[in-house]
């Protein structure tokens, strides 16, 4: 196996975009959300999460080729590919250590260098023989790695600077433990038997690529192969008319095993993540525009608590993406998701009326899950914010951020109509782009502008309204695309949009 | 198995494999001639598949010992891999890569690649190398899987299924390569299928498992001289309700005409069947297909 091959597999471009991806947000959480100081978020950042996203990100595709059945029949491949993952975990750690030498100027480089080098070998234990295919876990990972980093930074720094020596001999030996039993023969021998393992490289763009469409097949085939006690004893007979149990067996084959409280659970993660990394985000466009008046933390939550009552800001109209960054999230991902859950994994034997029905409703449940996810996820948000700006939370805070979510059900209702009503994709994109990201934005600036009347009864009495009509529409729409059909069709993903 | 016989393919004494509480080989003792077309015969659930992941090394098994080359199964390395091919029924390949860039990725592992092979059977397998591995039918995954398997010039190649998802000219032009490789490498073939007709075009050692057990290891030629349908006409009054001859190992018994089905070595065996029941008896070879249920059928091991 020659530096081609190697490259290959790995693919440097896709691993750098990554980890630069990865990398920023880990630095931006540290420093603004966490507002540690900023040496210490560069030490945390630098030395310890940045490596190890690097050090996982070089190894991922190399388990990934291992939880393949070609791969243990390959000779000398496990020998082969620990000589270049060798050698690129010390080309990258040099990389990384002289990136962190300037950075980090008060600690000396032999302890960076072992804290690097223990970081980037640790991804190698990882024993797992299957990963979600949900793109937050690295998410959730990294945000549990940040607060046990934070818990344990202090004393990790003064251990750095008094024995800096015994940190590099330290991180070295467990460096080098973790590459020995990373590469051991029992440690790779039975990752074979489920292959159902894809690394960040091969998932990019994460959303609607190949092979995350066929990685979502393969899970759904696998899910399907597993059984429950209530699916062991289903038959069309006992299943009967009864819409809500036809609505367990579409989900029972499409998710298998998983139960849809564990569904929602999966999706809450994504709403939950989502939320905080925009609110992030934003903060850091908000310092970005205005380098001269910083804000603090503090100040930031306290404006975005006077925002979510008034809709006035005090600083810089970029902390308004705070607020249409989740609408046009949340509407793009129950727009994904929902435009998932139309197309059956299976022909049922039921009539085509009660199929439109079924799809119908698992659609509209998962809509309703999101949207009750993404509200969550804005309630953590301000208690966090409240928290900071040292103010009392109430549920008044809410109103904003209700006012600008749950215009997400009639979108997604109407996304679904389009996906089955417009045949040609030339005038799917623009449509689509227009009802997940036009209309988001455009309703969370009217939103501002008559937050103290949203909740009175006129709004109400028309957001009712118009909801009511964009269901009715899509059921219209269901109903007349399960009559003519094809019930075994594909789902229709971004790929087939020409976006991905 | 005290001495290792590397001229051996795969060789296994007293063999169990089980899986939890289910047992998917029982004390299967076997040692695979070199050079043949072994067909490896057995119903679903037979333990076929688990045999052959265990010659292959990717299942260890639970007791007893299984040897590739003369070599354990768990210590299979560099020269034993490199003289072994293995075909599945899925393969499961890194689904970003082209077929092409899936070859180079396997071929830089193998020493003997031999890439005019590897170019014939692209063009014989109507195999496109520059489309992405997830792009690909199961059917052609499956001749993807195929070309990884056989292009080192394997000394044993262990088929599972292999044909499962082919269209009927391409299993043709599979079986051509599979004789040609025979032909020109004199290596071992293992080749588990349903598709009987196909595979009796090829083999000439049967090895048959039913429920986890070896029932049959024998040359194909010398299954096809002992097995037989006789058709059975009485000459004399009526033909018995049941013939208790320990041979027939399926009848279809009538008053004047019966047809049985028989395993028997005997030469005169026909004679002197006709001459106890005063009857005619025409004998016609079986094909695999017909002997199949009665292969996997039987009592006891007779290898």
């Amino acid at each position: 196996m020659n530096a081609r091959l190697y490259l290959r597999l790995l693919r440097p471009g896709r691993t750098l975009a990554v980890l630069a991806m990865y990398g920023w947000l880990a630095w931006s959480w540290l420093h603004f959300l966490f507002g540690l100081p900023n040496n210490a978020s560069r030490f945390l950042a630098f030395a310890v999460i940045v490596p190890a996203m690097l050090g996982g990100l070089l190894i991922g595709p190399i388990h990934e080729a291992m939880h393949r059945t070609f791969f243990p029949l390959l000779p000398g491949a496990r020998l082969a590919l620990r000589r270049w993952h060798g050698i690129s975990l010390i080309v990258g750690g040099l990389a990384l250590l002289a990136l962190a030498i300037p950075l980090v100027p008060e600690h000396t480089p032999a302890a960076l260098a072992g804290l690097i080098a223990l970081s980037m070998a640790l991804p190698m234990l990882n024993r797992r023989r299957r990963i979600g295919l949900w793109r937050p876990y690295p998410l959730v990972l990294m945000a549990a790695a940040l607060l046990l980093t934070l818990a344990g930074y202090v004393p990790l720094a003064q251990l750095c600077h008094a024995a800096p020596w015994l940190v590099l001999a330290a991180g070295m030996s467990g460096a080098l433990v973790c590459f020995r039993a990373g590469f051991s023969e029992p440690f790779v021998r039975d990752r074979w038997h489920d292959s159902h393992l894809y690394c960040m490289q091969s998932t990019l763009p994460f959303v609607g690529s190949d092979i995350l469409v066929h990685a979502q097949a393969r899970g759904r085939q696998l899910a399907a192969e597993r059984s429950t006690a209530a699916s062991r004893t289903w038959t069309v007979a006992r299943v009967g008319a009864s819409l809500r149990e036809w609505v367990r067996v579409v989900h029972f084959a499409r998710f298998g095993a998983s139960s849809y409280l564990r569904t929602a659970f999966g999706l809450g993660i994504i709403g939950l993540c989502l939320v905080p990394v925009f609110a992030g985000t934003t903060y850091l466009l908000a310092l970005a525009s205005s380098p001269n008046d910083r804000v603090t933390p503090a100040q930031f939550c306290a404006q975005l608590l006077s925002n979510a009552t008034t809709g006035q800001l005090n600083s810089s109209d970029l902390v308004e993406l705070i607020f249409v960054m989740p609408a046009v999230m949340a509407c793009m991902t129950t727009a994904i998701f929902a435009q998932r859950s139309i197309v059956p994994a299976y022909a049922f034997p039921i009539s085509r009326e009660r199929l439109a029905a079924v799809l119908f409703f698992e659609a509209h449940r998962t809509v309703g899950t999101l949207l009750v996810i993404f509200l969550a996820g804005w309630l953590v948000c301000y208690l966090i914010a409240a928290l900071v700006a040292g103010q009392p939370f109430h549920l008044g805070l809410m109103a904003r951020a209700t006012a600008s979510t749950l215009p997400v059900l009639p979108i997604a209702s109407l996304t679904l109509a389009l996906f089955l009503r417009v045949r040609r994709l030339l005038w799917r994109v623009p449509l689509f782009v227009g009802l997940v990201i036009g209309i988001p934005t455009l309703q969370v600036f009217f939103v501002k502008t008559c937050i103290d009347r949203a909740f009175t009864p006129l709004p109400l009495a028309i957001y009712t309204t118009v909801t009511a009509l964009a269901i009715w529409l899509c059921w219209r729409a269901f109903r007349s695309h399960y009559q003519t059909c094809d019930a075994m069709q594909p789902a229709i993903n971004l790929h087939a949009l020409g976006i991905a | 198995m005290n001495t290792p016989d590397t001229s051996t393919p795969f060789a296994a004494q007293s063999l169990s494999k089980s899986y939890g509480a289910h047992t998917a080989l029982r004390d299967v003792s076997l040692a695979l001639p070199a050079g043949r077309v072994i067909g490896l015969l057995g119903r679903n659930g037979a333990g076929k598949s688990t045999l052959l992941n265990i010659a292959s090394g990717f299942t260890l098994p639970s007791s007893g010992d299984a040897l590739t080359f003369g070599t354990p199964v768990a210590r299979l390395d560099t020269p034993q891999l490199t003289r072994l091919g293995v075909v599945q029924q899925e393969a499961r390949l890194l689904e970003w890569m082209t077929v092409r860039q899936h070859l180079d990725f396997n071929a830089s592992f193998y020493p003997g690649w031999d890439r005019s092979l590897e170019s014939r059977l692209l063009e014989s397998l109507e195999v496109d190398p520059k489309r992405k591995i997830v792009q690909l039918s199961p059917g052609e995954r499956q001749k993807v899987g195929i070309l990884l398997g056989v292009c080192h010039h394997p000394a044993l190649l262990l088929l599972d299924e292999p044909m499962s998802a082919l269209d009927p000219i391409i299993r043709a032009r599979l079986l051509d390569a599979l004789l040609e490789r025979l032909r020109d490498d004199g290596c071992t073939v293992v080749i588990s299928s349903h598709i009987l007709n196909d595979v009796e075009k090829i083999v000439d050692w049967i090895v048959a498992l039913d429920a986890g057990q070896l029932v049959e290891n024998s040359p194909f030629d010398t299954l096809q001289e002992s097995f037989a349908e006789w058709t059975v006409t009485s000459l004399n009054g009526a033909l018995p309700a049941r013939f208790p001859e320990p041979f027939v190992l399926h009848q279809q018994p009538g008053e004047r005409l019966a047809r049985l089905r028989v395993r028997t070595d005997d030469a005169d065996a026909v004679a002197r069947f006709a001459a106890t029941h005063h009857a005619e008896v025409k004998a016609r070879p079986l094909n695999l297909d017909e002997m199949f249920p009665l292969l996997t059928r039987q009592p006891k091991a007779r290898a």
